[in-house]
Parts: C-alpha cells; structure tokens; sequence
C-alpha cells in the first residue's frame, strides 16, 4: 500500500527520485513500449472494432491498469516512488511548479516547439523521442496554445461531470450526449458553446505530443491521468448507488455489441476486467 | 506573424485554369495547344488534389486518398458523428478534412510530419 501525492507537495527530492526512475525506464526501453501500447489501442468510434481505452466506458478501468503498469515498472527501479497527480483545475498556469526545471521543465520555444528546460529537454541527452508521428525526436509543449488560447477546465466544469449519476449511456462512444459520467469526464460531451471539455481539453492545453496518440511520450501524461483516476473514486463515493455500464454483454443487433467492454469482459492487452478495476483499495491511496 | 486562413485559400488548378484562360484570350492559343497536350497524362497519374492551399508557410492537400501536409501524409480517422481525428489530434475532432489539416499545422509549428507513421492496431 503506497500513497500517490499531489504534485504540488512533492518535495524537491521526491521530484527528483520520480523523474530519475522515468528517465532509467526511458534508458531501457520500457518506457518507450509504454507510449506504444497507447497509440495502438487508440480506435476511433467509426471503426466497427472494439475500442478499449477511449471513446468507451473501458477509459477509466483500461486506464487505471495502464498507470498501474507504469508505476510498477518505476517501483522496480525505485520502491519508493509512485505516480503523483495533477489537479488541474488548481494548478492550472504555464507557471506552475510542476513545469518548473526541478520538475517537469517548461512549454516549448516558438517555432518547432521544443520544451527546453527540465530533465525531460532534448539538450539534457536523456528523453530521445523514438515513438512519434513527426520528424521531432524532442519533446514538443505548447502549454496554454498561446496563438488560440485555452484555458484549463474550472472546478465547475469538472463537478458537472462528477454530479451526473449514470456512468456511462448508449451508444457508449463519444457522441453520447444523453448524460454519462464517463464521455462528460473524457470531455466528448459538452455545451455547443465549449465542444471540449475536462480530459480532452487537458490535453489540448499541454499541446505538443500531448495533442496526439503518443501523448505518453510527455511524462506530464501520466499526473493527468493519475488525477482522472482519482476523479473515478470521487465519483464513486458521490453515487455509491451507481456502477460500470453496460453491467452486461450488449445485446445481439446492437451496433456497438463487439466494440465496448462490459463489466465482466476482459480489456486487450490485458487479462482483466473493469469490475478487477473498480476499486484499487489495498494498493494505493490517494492523499 | 502568421498567414491566416482565409487568405490562404487558392488551388493551384485555379491558379493554372485563370492563367491559361487569360492566355486564351490574349490569342496564344495554338502556342499553348503542347503545354495542354503534354499536361493531360500527368493528370492522370497524379489527380490534382480536390483542395490545396498554402497556410502558415506549409502546403496542404487534401484528396480522395486522404491528406497530405507538404507531401507528407496525414492519419487520418473518424468519428461516430463523422467528423475527424488526425494523428496530430486525437483529443478534438473537425467538421472537415482542411479544418484537421490546417489544426495539425498549428499544432506541428515548423516540425514536419515523419513518412513513416505508427498505426493503430
């Protein structure tokens, strides 16, 4: 049993330890297998194939397992170490201290977007990208899109989605719009006026690698979702009436039968369930 | 700074149809008649791309076969409500391939799309 901590209370030798075991994954390649997996079970929801950890009620479970994966790994280099979160409705300026040298280093320079300072810098010789869809072989950050601002989802964003009761509805992809927890936190669903929101707009925020499919290649990534993980018990504890759906296999005829995982089904790549992910009591806590 | 939007738009076949017709009627024609000869097989082997526009420095086309950002191809995917996602954005979607394109541009700055891409499984 370990805690995950806020980002923000982490002391400089806490910082230190994290992204020295993220840059040893880095070094061996694990880290690089990781961002892999991601980018291949991005499926669209036009696509007639199952789709695991996005567009579907699987992205919290799959994603839960997903981190779980990565902080085992840096438990292996370093037992003392495990994911911290970002609350961004909080900490929520290209100034704060997560995107401080000590930490996470900062946005990138104009023009090819290179973040340029922090452990994660090119120049700094340890965080090559080799797993990417542009030429880059730096780390890319455009915190806040400055040329089209954007601002980070509001505490009133974010309980909008966390007041909703029903995890997820039919179609279960993301243009359920009828209410859902699940689509109004990965932020498919929103008023006309916004069309992005929570999740979606985190990473639109960060911009650079975070933008697309091999988001993970920004270690930012995993604070994001550490806190979208705890956003799950917080909903949880909210409507503890309320559980995963579909509870059950859909049905024959329904378009999306085949495409979205039930409660009982495993989620590729792994041999799990969403009811093995449901609760992570006796593993982790949240601080 | 940057080239916006709409004054980015202009095909390149509009650019050769306006300059051919002005030549047409300037009365050059039948010196013409070997540049249009020689134009129609190369059409055929590259189709001119349905919309092709310069924004921000970079050239985009967009055609039948999908989208390319200074030649380099774009992945391309869909959405249920059909609109579009590109390997550049996967966590916002676009009523129209340009509109991806022209995303991809301002998310890429100077960088350049790699010819070789990773693909969904």
């Amino acid at each position: 049993m370990y805690t995950r901590q806020n980002q923000k209370n982490l002391t400089s030798a806490q910082k230190k330890r994290f992204t020295a075991a993220v840059l040893e994954l880095k070094r061996t390649g694990a880290y690089d297998d990781l961002v892999r997996t991601h980018d291949k079970y991005f499926v669209p929801d036009r696509d007639s194939k199952l789709r695991v950890g996005h567009m579907s009620p699987s992205f919290f479970p799959w994603h839960r397992r997903y981190l779980l994966q990565f902080e085992r790994l840096l438990q292996a280099v370093d037992p003392g170490v495990s994911v911290p979160y970002w609350d961004w409705t909080a900490d929520n300026s290209p100034v704060s201290s997560l995107w401080a040298e000590d930490f996470l280093g900062g946005t990138g320079r104009e023009g090819d977007r290179r973040v340029m300072t922090g452990p994660f810098a090119h120049e700094k010789g340890n965080w090559e990208i080799t797993v990417g869809i542009t030429e880059a072989r730096f780390l890319t950050r455009n915190l806040g899109r400055p040329q089209n601002p954007i601002a980070l989802p509001t505490a009133a964003e974010l309980q909008w989605a966390l007041d909703d009761p029903t995890y997820d509805t039919s179609p279960w992809d993301s243009t359920a719009q009828g209410g859902g927890f699940r689509n109004k936190l990965e932020g498919w669903a929103a008023p006309r006026s916004e069309r992005w929101r929570n999740h979606n707009k985190v990473h639109q925020w960060i911009g650079g690698h975070m933008t697309g499919g091999t988001a993970p290649n920004d270690p930012a990534f995993w604070l994001h979702h550490a806190f979208v993980d705890l956003l799950w018990d917080r909903w949880q504890l909210r409507h503890p009436g309320s559980g995963y759906l579909p509870a059950a296999p859909l049905a024959l005829g329904d378009l999306q039968r085949g495409r979205v995982i039930a409660l009982d089904e495993p989620m590729p790549p792994w041999d799990l369930t969403p009811r093995d992910m449901l609760s992570h009591q006796g593993l982790y806590r949240y601080e | 700074m940057y080239a916006t939007p709409a004054s980015a738009a202009l095909t390149r076949r509009t650019v050769l149809r306006t300059a051919f017709t002005a030549a047409v009627l300037a009365g050059t024609a039948a010196a013409l008649a070997p540049v249009l000869r020689a134009r129609r097989p190369r059409q055929t082997l590259t189709p001119a791309p349905l919309v092709e526009e310069t924004y921000r420095g970079r050239n985009i086309a967009v055609d039948h076969a999908g989208v390319r950002i200074d030649g380099r191809p774009l992945h391309v995917m869909r959405r249920a409500d059909g609109s579009y996602l590109s390997g550049i954005n996967h966590f916002q979607s676009f009523g129209t391939r340009l509109e991806l394109a022209r995303a991809a541009v301002d998310e890429l700055g100077t960088t350049q799309l790699a010819f070789a891409a990773p693909h969904h499984g």
